[in-house]
C-alpha cells in the first residue's frame, strides 16, 4: 500500500496535477458508497481521468479485499501526504516544455532528497533565469536583475 | 345812563303811589266827617265816588308818568351836553400837549442828529489824521516781513538740504539692504533652479537607461532559445544550491 502511495505521489510534480489529484479524490470518495456490489473503478468510468482511474483499477486488482472503509482511509491518507509535499515557486521567462519539468523535478528528488511540487510562473520580464520562492524565503537569479546591476 | 334811567323811572312810580295814598286818605276822613255829621251819603253815592276816584287817577298817571320821563330826558340831555362839552375841554388840551411833546420830541431828535454827525465827522477826521501812522506802521511791519522772509527762506532751504540728505541716506540703506536681499533671493532661487536642473538631469538619466534595460531585456529575452533559458534556469537552481537556499 505504502509502495502504491509512493507511486501515485510520484506522478505529481506541478502544483496543477496537485489540484486536479485532490479533486479526482473527492470524486472518488464520493463514489465509495454508492452501489457497492459495483467496484469504484467501474463507478469512475468517464468521472476521473483514465490513468486515476486505472491506478484505482490496479489497486482493486493487487489488494483484492480492500474495504469501502479501507479505501476511505487510503485516500484520507494520500491527501494528507500529498498536502505535506513543499512546494517551490518558480518564475521564468519560457514556457517549459513537460521533459523541462521533469527534469526540474529529478533535479529536487536528487539534490534535496525528497518531494516538491512545482508551482511555475511564466513572467518574460524577468528575461531569463529564474527566480525562486521555497518556505517563505524568494531568491532572484534572472538575467533581469544581472541588467540593472550592470547599470547600478 | 341806563341805571340813572331805572332809577328815575323808580322815583316817578314812588311818587305817584304817593299821590294816590293821599287821595285815599283824604276821601276816607270825609267819609268819617259825613258819617259823623250824621250826614247819611247812601252806598250808591259812595260807590260812585269811588269809582270816580279810580278814574281820575286812571288817565293822570300816564300824565304823571310821561312828565316825570320828559323831565328825566331834558336832565339827560343836559349832563350829556355838560359831558361833551368837558370831554372836548379835556381832548383839545390833550392835543396841545401832544403838539408840543411832538414839538420838542422833534428838537431832541434834529440836537440828536446834530451831535451824531458831529462825532461821526470827528471819527473820520481823526481816521484820516491816524492814516499816516498806520501807514508808517504797515511799511515798518512789511519790512520787518522781509527781512525776516529772507531769513526764513534761507533756514528753510538750510533744513531742506539736510532732510533731503538724511532722506537720501536712508533711501540708500533701504536700497543696500534690498538688493542685499534681492540678491540673496537670486543666490537661493539660482541654487534652487541649479538642484532642480541637477535633480532633473539624474531623473532623465535614469529614465535613459530604464528605456535601455527595458529594450535590452526585451531583445535579450526574445533572443534567448529555449534551450539556453532552460540551461539559465538549471544554473539559477545550482547557484540556489551553492548559496544552501533549500
Amino acid at each position: 500500500m505504502e509502495k502504491f502511495l509512493e507511486k501515485l505521489t510520484d506522478k505529481i510534480i506541478t502544483k496543477e496535477d496537485l489540484i486536479s489529484f485532490l479533486d479526482q479524490i473527492e470524486i472518488a470518495k464520493s463514489f465509495l458508497f454508492q452501489h457497492p456490489e459495483i467496484s469504484l473503478s467501474e463507478k469512475l468510468k468517464g468521472k476521473v481521468s483514465e490513468s486515476f482511474r486505472k491506478e484505482i483499477a490496479n489497486l482493486e486488482e493487487k489488494e483484492k479485499y480492500l474495504s469501502v472503509a479501507e479505501f476511505s482511509e487510503f485516500f484520507d491518507l494520500l491527501k494528507k501526504n500529498l498536502l505535506k509535499i513543499p512546494i517551490v515557486k518558480l518564475e521564468i521567462a519560457f514556457e517549459p516544455r513537460e521533459n523541462f519539468i521533469s527534469e526540474i523535478n529529478e533535479w529536487f528528488k536528487k539534490n534535496l532528497g525528497k518531494k516538491v511540487i512545482l508551482d511555475i510562473f511564466v513572467n518574460p520580464k524577468i528575461v531569463g533565469g529564474a527566480k525562486i520562492e521555497y518556505q517563505g524565503k524568494w531568491k532572484n537569479y534572472s538575467l533581469a536583475k544581472k541588467i540593472e546591476k550592470i547599470h547600478e | 345812563m341806563q341805571e340813572n334811567q331805572i332809577l328815575a323811572y323808580l322815583l316817578s312810580s314812588f311818587l305817584v303811589l304817593s299821590i294816590v295814598l293821599i287821595l285815599i286818605k283824604i276821601s276816607k276822613k270825609e267819609k268819617i266827617e259825613i258819617e259823623n255829621s250824621d250826614l247819611k251819603i247812601s252806598q250808591k253815592l259812595e260807590s260812585f265816588l269811588d269809582q270816580t276816584i279810580k278814574e281820575e287817577l286812571k288817565n293822570f298817571l300816564p300824565k304823571i308818568e310821561k312828565k316825570i320821563v320828559d323831565e328825566f330826558l331834558k336832565q339827560e340831555n343836559e349832563q350829556i351836553n355838560v359831558i361833551y362839552q368837558k370831554a372836548s375841554e379835556i381832548m383839545d388840551r390833550q392835543k396841545r400837549e401832544i403838539s408840543l411833546f411832538y414839538q420838542v420830541l422833534k428838537e431832541k431828535r434834529e440836537s440828536f442828529e446834530k451831535a451824531i454827525k458831529k462825532e461821526t465827522e470827528d471819527f473820520i477826521y481823526s481816521l484820516l489824521k491816524q492814516k499816516e501812522e498806520i501807514s508808517k506802521k504797515i511799511d515798518e511791519i512789511y519790512k520787518i516781513l522781509e527781512k525776516e522772509k529772507d531769513e526764513v527762506a534761507k533756514e528753510m532751504k538750510s533744513k531742506s538740504e539736510n532732510l533731503v540728505e538724511d532722506f537720501s541716506r536712508k533711501i540708500s540703506q533701504i536700497l543696500n539692504s534690498l538688493f542685499e536681499e534681492i540678491k540673496l533671493k537670486i543666490s537661493e532661487k539660482e541654487n534652487e533652479i541649479e538642484n532642480y536642473k541637477r535633480k532633473k538631469l539624474e531623473e532623465i538619466d535614469r529614465e535613459i537607461y530604464r528605456i535601455i534595460i527595458d529594450v535590452a531585456k526585451k531583445t535579450i529575452g526574445k533572443s534567448i532559445d529555449i534551450s539556453t533559458h532552460e540551461k539559465l534556469v538549471m544554473e539559477a537552481l545550482e547557484k540556489a544550491k551553492k548559496e544552501k537556499f533549500f
